[in-house]
């Protein structure tokens, strides 16, 4: 049976895992590291980078190097949220055709969903040369809090990196799953993942036939490691401002590296209580002169700095135990996920909301990709007792008359469900019906998330309210939401079309998942090329240095001065094929090298 | 499942005794037909009681140890089902779906099937706890782990990638059922709601039966045939030891004195008759007939006749007065312990048995107000239960049915807020915005209740005509404003 690979798919790093036999692991990438940076570059010849290559050439490239593209994942344009990553950013972000943002890099753009398929590319890729042969199928997890736009968009970069996503799960949840897979607990706990872009809270029921139960989930998709990195930005900025009148922000790559010296310092602030910020030469003035920053950040001012955001976390927290109905000391332990969690302010205040330190034991990096890969497992395989219970993060709704929203799903109901609703027309021979879908916890339509506009076509000419058509909004197991209709006197389904959705068109996708698989095949024979170039060149310097003493040895008669030149001309032929990148010649030439190495080592032996 | 013929016929339990349960009289009646032949539908029928509250009988009894389903499971007794020997959850009684459905190529087991039949086609009669397969009073954990269980079958994953056809949609309205059910009872707060709401939809019925009280058919024929057992014995047995009877205090029985009424002319010849045939005075008419005996005017005859007659009147007299009086007192029981159900039947039997006593009726009439203001109470409660958790059409009825028995704008109009959310039945909507306003007439949030809902049902001009209303009523009111721009964007 083919493997399901967990793949966790972060705003800062992601994590890609496999089942063996019964237990979970991680794969390493090919430099030996458990995460892989989500960062994606293209290179001045048009070279795509992806992961730590990415990373260590950001500053030097930034504006064609993407940070935290989850961050804009199945937005809008219009969204404050895209709004505030524009300021921040480096790179380009541009208005898409569905009113939905795309990526410039170098001269091409790039949807979001593609940018992201290109970090799940990675992973995939990564797990096939672990397991040795290719990967098709996947579960992917999202913040729980991502809304159904989020959602769609993630499966739709798993479907451009040539993956069937067969299932799209919670990070807290999935992080329960890795903590209480096959252990037989029956608790209750608490999930508790800030990570580099988003914060989740779930709480859970553990219990009897491998049964997890989300009871209440809770989140911010735009509070993050990115947030707290940010407050240590504008200090640095503030200061250098206040020092030299100079605003850093101007600077793309100035920015850049107080971006990488900011989450540095953070980081180690975790560790130690003090750290010294030193970024020489940071910018040029007019006058040929350059300036330098530098600062000492203490992990008392980090902490002030960022307080708000903790404070904001804790309180999300809470607001997750009302919803669940549930007391603090019916809490049984609190689980941390995501690297932020390290920060020791965070375990401080989670440990003094649940009045008990919360629980070691996950590792907070790769517990999400685990879990992933074990809900992968559970679904292909019977023999995993496993059953996951999530629910929907947001209340469902449509737009009534007057820019109403009318809940007909609620946030934290379990997931599969749906609920029907008659809908009627509202003038005579009226042919078409429009409904306006969206999720969201305003009263107010325009506050919420346009998830799509439905339209029913094809109604039967009649007078007004007597076309009744029943029309059922599901919500699956993804958390994706899907709308169908029927006749409801003749029971027959009834067609509807969906338009005014930001995220991609099927047409859009297939050419994009074309671009992924040409990258792939180009990728591919560029690493057969590299593995035979490396073969030609280390026998080409074999060949080389064994022809002085051939030379010594034959190079007096006929037969030895042709076999020289026959010699150095397969070299010349191997090095032009090397250049031409014709991995096919570079091949044939390798065969040549080596019996050419085989004929001078026969010389060798016979004239010594 | 594989039900053997008889094994979900309930049985009693041998050596139980009966009067020591802590059981009601609809369990006792219940009870009353277990005989190890009928099914739980056959009592059904015998008792004309709804299923549900005959199975949730049965199962209290069960559960007190008074009967027994041999070999057969109500909800939650362990037996193994086909080869994959899981716990059979199914309920008892005939299958409520046809055989032809179970049939199909699908990648799933019969026993799955039957199983998920057998659930979807009961989920509307199924409460919180018949969901689960608990009893009322189960705790947290065992309705935990019934839950759990039930997840780890019926959860649609369990299926993931398989072809289970028609299946799928079933198993994901079932999985929904139980985690609605779950998710009421995991919880104290819910839970106490839930279980408030079960007791006066119970009391509700209660009350319903005690204000309209249906004579069924088959209760009349049994009061004719007790009548007439009792001019029997009435003629049979001596006039100074009938007196001094007790008045029967058991509920049947009294069950049975509900209907006296004076006999028909006709019914006591028949009754006398029956008497003569067999007294020694009958022996000179055998061939004759009962009939011929009557018409004869023998002297002697007649006298033993009156005499008879004579004896059998005091006594039903003596009877009716004695069961009065029983049931007078029964009534002020009944009312001193917050009770008007009991109190209401007592008075009713007792206007019966005194159809000219005035006094009576106009008791009666004050304690059937008493019992409709609580029944007013109960519908309240469970409109507000309703509309908490989105079942808008049922609380718009029971807000509805709680205004007419006491009415009041308030009521009218919170049934008429759940029609409008509900927007199925606009018309009742409007229907019940118009009763509350018959009350109140200057309300302006009524008025503009019922121009929200004109304009929903597309109604503009009359939704325009309220909103004229409403804000004369209050000039500056946001929400009335807000409603008056709804109209203008949709009324173009
Ligand atoms: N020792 C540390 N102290 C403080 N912060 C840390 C530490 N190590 C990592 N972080 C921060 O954790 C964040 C990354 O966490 P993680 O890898 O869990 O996020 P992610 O999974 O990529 O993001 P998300 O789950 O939000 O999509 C970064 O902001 C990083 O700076
Ligand atoms: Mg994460």
């Amino acid at each position: 049976m083919e493997r399901v690979i967990g793949i966790d798919l972060g705003t800062t790093n992601s994590c890609v895992a496999v089942m063996e036999g019964d237990a979970p692991v991680v794969v390493p990438n090919r430099g030996g590291y458990k995460t892989t940076p989500s960062i994606v570059a293209v290179t001045e010849a048009g070279k795509r980078l992806v992961g730590h290559i990415a990373k260590r050439q950001a500053i030097t490239n930034a504006e064609n190097t993407v940070y935290a593209a989850k961050r804009l994942i199945g937005r809008k344009w219009s969204s404050p949220q895209v709004k505030n990553t524009l300021l921040a950013s480096a790179f380009t972000i541009i208005e898409g055709p569905h009113g939905d943002v795309r990526i410039k890099l170098r001269e091409k753009t790039f949807s979001v969903p593609e940018i992201s398929s290109m970090v799940l590319q990675e992973m995939k890729v990564i797990a096939e040369d672990y397991l040795g042969g290719p990967v098709s199928k996947a579960v992917v997890t999202v913040p729980a809090y991502f809304n159904d736009n989020q959602r769609q968009a993630t499966k739709d970069a798993g479907q451009i990196a040539g993956l069937d996503v067969i299932r799209i799960i919670n990070e807290p949840t999935a992080a329960s799953l890795a903590y209480g897979f096959g252990k037989g607990f029956d608790r209750t706990i608490v999930v508790y993942d800030l990570g580099g872009g988003t914060f989740d809270v779930s709480v859970l029921e553990i219990g009897s036939h491998g049964v997890f139960k989300v009871i209440a989930t809770t989140g911010d998709t735009f509070l993050g490691g990115e947030d707290f990195d940010g407050r240590v930005i504008d200090w640095l900025v503030k200061g250098f401002h206040e020092e030299h009148g100079i605003d850093l922000r101007q600077d793309r790559m100035a920015l850049q590296r107080l971006r990488d010296a900011a989450e540095k310092a953070k980081c180690e602030l975790s560790s130690v209580v003090e750290t010294e910020i030193n970024l020489p030469f940071i910018i040029s003035t007019g006058r040929n002169e350059a300036l330098h920053l530098q600062r000492t950040l203490t992990r008392q001012v980090l902490e002030e700095l960022t307080a708000d955001l903790v404070a904001r976390t804790i309180q999300i927290t809470q607001q997750a135990l009302q919803e669940a109905k549930l007391q603090i000391d019916e809490i049984d332990e609190t689980i941390l996920v995501g690297g932020m969690t390290r920060m020791p302010a965070v375990q401080r205040s989670v440990g003094k909301l649940f009045g008990k330190d919360p629980g070691k034991g996950v590792h907070p990096d790769e517990v999400v990709a685990l879990g992933a890969a074990i809900q992968g497992a559970a679904l292909v395989e019977e023999r995993h007792e496993m059953v996951l219970l999530d629910v929907t993060p947001h209340d469902l709704g449509i737009m009534t008359v007057g820019s109403h929203f009318e809940e007909l799903i609620p946030q934290n109901t379990t997931v599969p469900t749906s609920r029907a609703k008659i809908f009627t027309t509202s003038r005579d021979n009226q042919t078409a019906v429009k409904i306006l879908v969206m999720q969201g916890e305003s009263q107010k339509a325009d506050e919420n998330e346009l998830l799509g506009e439905f339209v029913l076509t094809g109604l039967k000419p009649a007078p007004k309210g007597q076309v009744e058509i029943e029309v059922t909004f599901a919500i699956n197991t993804d958390g994706i939401v899907s709308v169908s209709a029927k006749d409801m006197e003749t029971g027959k389904a009834q067609s509807i079309q969906v338009t005014a959705t930001s995220g991609l068109t099927t047409d859009e996708i297939k050419s994009m998942m074309q671009n992924a698989q040409e990258y792939m095949v180009e990728r591919r024979t560029d690493e057969a090329f590299e593995t035979e170039r490396q073969r030609a060149e280390s026998l080409m310097s074999e060949v080389e240095s064994m022809f002085p003493i051939v030379e010594r040895v034959v190079g007096a008669s006929d037969f030895g001065r042709d076999a020289l030149a026959k010699a150095r001309s397969v070299v010349e032929r191997a090095r032009q094929a090397v250049q031409r990148k014709d991995t096919g010649a570079v091949r044939e030439q390798v065969d040549m090298l080596e019996r050419t190495i085989r004929m001078f080592r026969g010389v060798v032996s016979r004239g010594t | 499942m594989n039900t053997a013929p008889d094994a979900t016929k309930p049985r009693l339990v041998e050596g139980v005794n009966i009067l020591k349960l802590a059981i009601g009289p609809e369990e006792a009646f219940i009870l009353s037909r277990v005989d190890g032949r009928s099914s739980e539908q056959d009592i059904v029928y015998a008792t004309g009681l709804p299923v549900e509250r005959v199975r949730h009988a049965l199962s209290r009894l069960q559960e007190l140890g008074a009967i027994s389903f041999p070999g057969a499971v109500l909800h939650s007794q362990t037996e193994l089902a086909g080869s994959s020997g899981i716990r059979s959850l199914t309920y008892s009684g005939p299958p409520p779906y046809d055989a032809a459905e179970l049939e199909g190529d699908f990648d799933l087991d019969v026993s799955k099937r039957r199983l998920i039949l057998d659930r979807y086609y009961r989920i509307d009669s199924l409460n919180h706890y018949d969901a689960l397969g608990v009893s009322q009073d189960a705790d947290r954990k065992k309705i935990k782990s019934a839950y759990y269980e039930l997840v780890a079958i019926i959860h649609p994953d369990k299926y993931f990638g398989k072809n289970i056809g028609h299946f799928r949609e079933k198993t994901e309205r079932c999985f929904a059922h139980i985690t609605e059910a779950y998710d009421a009872l995991s919880r104290r707060e819910t839970r106490e709601k839930y279980d408030a709401y079960l007791k006066s939809q119970q009391q509700v019925a209660d009350l319903q039966r005690a204000l309209d009280m249906r004579v069924t058919p088959d209760e009349l024929d049994r009061l004719e045939s007790e009548l007439m057992r009792l001019a029997d014995s009435a003629t049979s047995s001596s006039p100074p030891m009938v007196a001094e009877q007790p008045a029967p205090a058991t509920h049947s029985v009294s069950m049975s004195m509900q209907n006296i009424r004076v006999l028909s002319e006709q019914e006591r010849r028949q009754a006398l008759a029956n008497a003569l045939r067999r007294s020694g005075a009958g022996s000179r008419v055998t061939s004759a007939g009962p009939s011929a005996a009557a018409r004869s005017s023998s002297p002697d005859l007649s006298t033993a006749a009156d005499g008879l007659r004579h004896h059998y009147e005091t006594r039903l007299r003596h009877a009716r007065e004695l069961k009065l009086k029983s049931h007078l007192q029964a009534a002020t029981d009944a009312l001193a312990k917050n009770d008007p159900v009991s109190a209401c039947d007592a008075l009713r039997i007792a206007q019966r048995l005194a159809p000219d006593d005035t006094s009576i009726a106009a008791h009666l009439a004050e304690v059937q107000l008493l019992a409709n203001s609580v029944l007013a109470d109960r519908y309240l409660e469970q409109a507000k239960y309703e509309e908490e958790h989105g079942r808008l059409a049922t609380a718009c009825r029971n807000f509805a049915h709680a205004a007419q028995a006491r009415p009041s704008a308030e009521l009218w109009e919170r049934a008429a807020r759940c029609a409008l959310q509900d927007k199925t039945d606009l018309r009742s909507a409007a229907e019940m915005a118009k009763k509350a306003l018959e009350i109140t007439p200057d309300r302006a949030p009524l008025h503009a209740l019922l121009a929200e809902i004109y304009l929903e049902a597309q109604l503009f001009a009359s939704a325009s005509a309220e909103l004229d209303r409403a804000s004369r009523l209050m000039p500056n009111d946001d929400s009335i404003r807000e409603l008056r721009r709804r109209l203008e964007r949709s009324g173009t």
